[in-house]
């Protein structure tokens, strides 16, 4: 880790246990500091609420990412892997995306098992793709897709043929990155563990309780890597949805491109499981267009506030940045696209 | 391995697997008390308390590493080669602080009394209200001419013929009671054919809510739909006119029965329940409702 990594993420946790702090003081009935805003009992509550109905939800599938994870860590050679990774990009970026159909994991449980991918040699690209598919083509998406919308069912379909199409296309455009930008992963202990590990494994005389110890040894590391950032950004998260009202945010949306900016932009801040999140679409059926509720259902599951903060744990920052800006392109293209489309059919 | 470096991994596998317990722990409990279902929605609930099981067994193989390396086994599970020594400087701090991240949220959510989310949280995601502005992609219009009069009442396309039907069951009834496990439902026929359902009498339950668009003598009698969990909440409920509106507090629950009509929320058309019987109530067991998944189906 490097010097000024390690610094900010000090600060991040710095941060975090500064306003644990202020969430206990309501508490105690400490004095309040004069220059903080007075905040009610009833609001940290809802923060409380949101806080723990994000980090219960996200536990099960954070928890199978992890054993996942260990279980490829341990059964999963990197020679078998390569055999099986098509060479061609555009092959490999399709079937990742396709791979995302058949494995439905939502986006927290997938990181630390791409990770664990891509230390085994699975290219960068194909990674991310599978990353920013899966959580939108998967089955049981695409059922609460249609039930949201059961007065407009294309809207399941456009919902999975623009997240597959512009999954790829931020793939192909990675595939690209040559040198360092392929190498995003963030180097860290648990990878030096791991390495050790390895040689470690080919031991002979290793017996299965100790093979099933040591199984339970990486997954615990590795839930405590990812669990740091699901509990931060579970805490902001639910601090936005607390102190920042839709109204206010809807404000900032106005017009055709407004209202794409501005749904990607709540998609972003709400950080919502994408099983869940087509319900809240359908809320804001008829204040936008098709389009922008497109933009909402796509961008969102791809990446959000939340599992920023869950890349991070595994990325380098940089590399997380290049891919925010290329999926806030891609997806914002795309939509505009398909907005405009939608609505030329419909005249 | 050094005595020290021995002792900081003991330690390491203890906390952790404190931690891991406590999160266990904390579902079991919140399972015990009847909580669970503030924040998750019943069909989730299953996976968390899978996952709960699971982070006592890997909470149980970290104190059994512990208990090996205490006996000064050097084997134990994860040994020399993939040891977690040699610790860099500094590290214990480190350690400690990524267990406090854990240990310190951990013990606020057992410490603070288990809520649900109400009218402030509803304000800030701004309460869809029954007839406003959610409306189908599909308007009903290109409906065929009307055989009978529940048909003009209920014109439907293939898309809106669950809603029409539902609301010829709803039109059938003597008072139309908007209550789980289809509140929802209810509240979206209601909103489709709005028109065909003035005069009709209605009956709901929910929290009070109220901001600067709802007028004096009124409020918002709403309830929170939930999907998987308390964050993706979304608050529905109907405009309720009543004399004595200014008596009911925010967040308080009530049971509201009267005639439906209409009134005008902010610029939009909505539908109105006049009161006349009202009642405070204990808030729902189950303060949220969900989507009726088999409904139209």
């Amino acid at each position: 880790m490097t010097n000024a990594a390690s610094k900010s993420r000090l600060a991040l946790s710095a941060i975090f246990v500064l306003a644990l702090l202020y969430f206990l003081t309501w508490g105690r009935h400490w004095p309040w500091p004069a220059s903080l805003p007075h905040i009610g009992v009833d609001q940290w509550q809802s923060v409380k609420t949101v806080f723990v109905s994000l980090f219960l939800e996200a536990l099960p599938f954070m928890l199978l990412g992890v054993l996942v994870s260990a279980m490829l860590q341990s059964f999963v050679s990197e020679a078998a892997l390569a055999r099986l990774i098509p060479r061609n990009p555009l092959l490999g970026v399709l079937c990742a995306g396709l791979l995302g159909v058949l494995l439905p994991v939502c986006e927290c449980g997938m990181i630390p098992v791409v990770r664990r991918l891509l230390r085994k040699g699975m290219p960068a690209y194909i990674g991310m793709t599978y990353i920013l598919a899966a959580p939108i083509v998967n089955p049981v998406t695409v059922l609460a897709t249609y039930s949201a919308f059961r007065t407009a069912p294309e809207m399941a379909l456009y919902r999975t043929v623009l997240g597959f199409a512009a999954a790829a296309a931020v793939g192909l455009l990675l595939s690209r990155a040559r040198g360092k930008a392929a190498q995003p992963l963030r180097p860290d202990a648990a990878s030096l563990h791991a390495a050790a590990a390895e040689h470690h494994h080919h031991e002979p005389h290793r017996s299965t309780s100790s093979r099933l110890l040591s199984f339970c040894s990486h997954a615990a590391d590795e839930f405590f890597e990812m669990g740091k950032f699901l509990m931060l950004g579970a805490f902001l998260t639910a601090s936005i949805q607390t102190f920042v009202s839709h109204k206010e945010m809807l404000a900032l949306g106005g017009g055709a491109f407004g209202s794409h900016l501005f749904m990607m932009g709540f998609a972003y801040v709400i950080s919502l499981c994408s099983t869940s999140d087509a319900f809240v679409a359908a809320s804001f059926n008829g204040v936008f267009p098709a389009g922008a509720l497109l933009a909402f259902l796509v961008y969102g599951p791809m990446v959000d506030f939340k599992n920023t903060l869950m890349l991070l744990s595994a990325f380098k920052a940089r590399f997380v940045l290049r891919l925010l800006l290329l999926v806030t392109a891609v997806v914002l293209a795309a939509s505009l696209l398909a907005g405009w489309l939608l609505e030329s059919a419909a005249r | 391995m050094t005595q020290r470096t021995n002792r900081k991994l003991i330690a390491r596998h203890l906390a952790r697997a404190v931690v891991l317990a406590g999160i266990g722990l904390y579902v079991a409990r919140l399972s015990a008390i009847g909580s669970l279902g503030l924040y998750i929605s019943p069909r989730m609930a299953i996976y968390t308390k899978l996952a709960a099981a699971a982070l006592y067994l890997i909470a149980a193989a970290l104190v059994y590493q512990a208990l090996k390396a205490w006996d000064g086994q050097r084997d134990s599970g994860c040994g020399e080669a993939c040891s977690h020594a040699p610790a860099p400087a500094g590290s214990s701090l480190r350690q400690l602080r990524a267990v406090a991240l854990f240990a310190l949220p951990l013990a606020l959510f057992f410490l603070t009394p288990n809520t649900t989310i109400g009218s402030a949280m509803a304000a800030q995601k701004g309460m869809n209200l029954s007839g406003g502005a959610a409306k189908p992609v599909k308007q009903a219009a290109s409906a065929p001419p009307a055989a009978d009069e529940l048909d003009q009442l209920f014109p439907h396309d293939s898309l809106t013929k669950p809603y029409a039907e539902f609301g010829r069951l709803l039109y059938a009834e003597p008072v139309i009671e908007i209550a789980a496990p289809r509140f929802l439902e209810t509240l979206t026929t209601l909103s489709f054919f709005p028109d065909s359902f003035v005069g009709r009498r209605a009956s709901i339950s929910g929290f009070v809510y109220r901001d600067d668009t709802i007028g004096d003598g009124q409020f918002v009698l709403g309830r929170f739909a939930v999907q998987c969990c308390a964050a993706d909440a979304i608050p529905y409920g109907i405009v309720v006119e009543s004399p004595d509106a200014a008596k009911y507090a925010s967040d308080e629950w009530m049971t509201v029965t009267g005639t439906l009509a209409k009134t005008t929320v902010d610029g939009d058309e909505v539908l109105l329940l006049k009161a006349d019987a009202a009642t405070k109530i204990e808030p729902a067991a189950d303060p949220y409702v969900y989507p009726d998944m088999s409904f139209g189906a």
